[in-house]
């Protein structure tokens, strides 16, 4: 009987070396935290067919906002990752208000800032066909040049000279010289750090401003570029303003 | 004791290969019933690219991948299925047709080619924009000038049908319909199609010997075409500008508008020779009508521009003889098995 108790114990030890090795990025207990995104044009919340003003004095008017977001992360000291999950996607679309609040299980280590990845891994870009929040029925995919438009903002201005003042901007690209993806990192009100436990529920609200898709890194006139539907340079420059689109405006603990 | 050790030997196996198995996702062959098959690669060629690991073929996945590149539901009017523009006696490419048609009396803006050896194959495309053959129906389906519809709204209407809900599920093991299974299968389907049982292979395989014509012809395309369209699948898979005008009415750059580089301006996929009777008309946009066009255009039509390829800026010399045997060469890549066989026919309801 001694030898099955030996048998036993190296059953046990050799399941544990071979047993199915989970994601590290995220070691831990988990704990819910949500992320609210409150889309605005002109420091209003946004509202499709109404008419605003862009930093640049171009008027405008939505009809479509889509954004892919995922790697939601925890920052601490504006740098260092302490969590992330890597596996999920979300698809922001103004059209579906529920999607803008975003929920994710992350670990409880000390955070100062939050942070996400705007736009979709490469690796998902190039290994055929996704499903869920990357099936390409989503209307976030270009399908005779293969790979993810990243955010997409559609709609009108007298400053455009398509095909009924359209203004089309499907913003893409995950190869390195046209590259889209973007890091965003965002502070958290107060100076305080803050720790995810299962006692609280922890909210973020965040702003995107729409206006700075127009200008802030880079000053990109509708009158110059009223549509954008290649990856590439011009693609890279409404990417780098995407990334400027967010504030956190508060953090609420329940 | 002995036989203590020997249980114990065996628990630890069954324990081990339990664990194994159950990390392994793609191993679940059995356990849903579904029928593996499995992929011959011919002798000669090389490995094919890995589209297998994610997505395994069984006899049930490339049975609804068939009915699926059968079914004009994949098109907005219903007349328009993969098959309309790829058809197998022709190799799969559009016969006598310049440029496919799409719905609503609209030409496509370029020649079909020819569907085989395509899990090789990295890129699609004349101009190599797709980049996995699970993503490549997409273009058609979604294309305004093509099938004219949308991914939803395909798979609204294959969800209708209870028969492709049945085959939904015993191909992927649940009822639920979605475009990734939709495309895994028409993939599977699709990657099965490997042509090489051509006279030539068989020659190659020492089963035939070839004529005087042929084997002169197969001699003038190693010295003189074989860079480019190089064995076994009589491409390089490469994008090259062979000095072709620009068509004013399709204004048609190629390559460039993938990689958004001006080198690019007018690069093409060079197209494999395989079947390469059968699937006239040429060209990106089918603008040689016979194979005897294409030679007269490497003999004397190149353009010399500067983004023309350096292996046919200063033409290539080809007697009136030599383009004859060539032809008879040619005509040996035809894979009569290929287009006959009919794991690849319409599939009767």
């Amino acid at each position: 009987m001694k030898i099955l108790r030996v048998a036993g114990t190296v059953i046990a030890l050799v399941l544990v070396f071979i047993s199915c090795k989970k994601e590290v990025s995220n070691e831990g207990n988990q704990y819910m935290i949500r992320l609210k995104f409150t889309p605005t044009a002109n420091g209003e919340p946004l509202e499709f067919g109404k008419q605003y003003l862009n930093p640049l004095g171009e008027d405008f008017s939505i009809s479509a906002f889509k954004m892919y977001i995922g790697h939601i992360s925890l920052v601490e000291d504006g740098t260092i990752k302490v969590a992330e999950n890597r596996e999920a996607y979300y698809l922001l679309n103004a059209a579906e208000p529920a999607s803008f609040i975003v929920e994710t299980g992350l670990n409880g280590r000390k955070f100062t800032h939050i942070g996400f990845q705007i736009g979709i891994d490469s690796i998902y870009n190039v290994s055929g066909a996704q499903a869920g929040v990357l099936d390409p029925a989503n209307g976030m995919f270009w399908t005779w040049s293969t790979g993810y438009i990243m955010a997409k903002l559609e709609g009108n201005s007298s400053y455009s000279n398509e095909v009924n003042n359209n203004i089309v901007y499907h913003i893409g690209g995950f190869k390195s010289s046209e590259q889209s993806i973007r890091q965003v990192v965002l502070p958290l009100p107060g100076q305080q750090s803050w720790a995810l436990d299962t006692n609280t529920e922890t909210e973020i609200e965040i702003k995107i401003d729409i206006d700075k898709w127009f200008s802030s890194v880079h000053q990109l006139y509708i009158a110059a570029t009223p549509a954008i539907m290649t990856p590439g340079a011009v693609s890279m420059q409404y990417a780098d303003n995407y990334a400027s689109l967010f504030n956190t405006v508060s953090i609420n603990r329940y | 004791m002995k036989r203590g050790l020997t249980f114990c030997c065996m628990l630890i196996f069954v324990a081990v290969f339990s664990v194994i198995g159950s990390c392994n996702k793609n191993d679940h062959a059995d356990s849903s019933g579904t029928t593996s098959i499995v992929f011959k690669t011919p002798d000669g060629f090389p490995p094919p690219n890995d589209y297998f690991s994610g997505n395994p073929i069984t006899k049930e996945g490339f049975e609804l991948g068939r009915k699926l590149f059968y079914d004009g539901r994949l098109s907005r009017d219903g007349n328009f299925p993969c098959a309309s523009c790829h058809q197998q006696f022709a190799a799969f490419a559009t016969f006598d047709h310049p440029l496919s048609h799409g719905i609503d009396n609209q030409f496509t803006t370029r020649n079909a080619p020819g569907l085989f050896n395509l899990a090789w194959r990295k890129e699609l495309h004349w101009d190599g924009g797709i980049n996995h053959i699970e993503v490549q129906p997409l273009a058609p389906i979604t294309a305004p000038n093509e099938m004219g519809e949308t991914v939803n709204s395909v798979i609204n209407k294959l969800n209708q049908d209870e028969h492709y809900r049945q085959m939904f599920s015993k191909a992927f093991g649940t009822e639920e319909i979605n475009s990734q299974k939709m495309l895994k299968a028409l993939a599977q389907f699709m990657l099965m199609m490997v042509s090489a049982d051509s006279r030539y292979d068989k020659m190659k395989a020492g089963k035939v010997t070839f004529t005087e014509a042929e084997q002169k012809g197969y001699e003038i395309f190693q010295n003189k075409c074989a860079t480019c369209h190089k064995e076994p699948f009589f491409t390089d898979f490469s994008y090259r500008n062979t000095g072709l005008s620009v068509n004013p009415f399709l204004n048609d750059f190629g390559r460039m508008r993938i990689t958004h580089n001006a080198e690019d301006s007018l690069k093409f996929l060079v197209p494999s020779l395989r079947n390469v009777f059968i699937t006239y008309p040429y060209g990106h946009d089918g603008r040689f009508y016979a194979l005897s066009g294409v030679i007269d255009h490497y003999r004397s039509g190149v353009i010399d521009a500067p983004g023309t390829d350096p292996l046919v800026r200063n033409k290539i010399p080809i007697s009136d003889l030599e383009k004859y045997e060539l032809q008879q060469f040619l005509r040996t890549l035809t894979d009569s098995t290929f287009i006959k066989d009919t794991r690849f026919s319409q599939p009767s309801e």
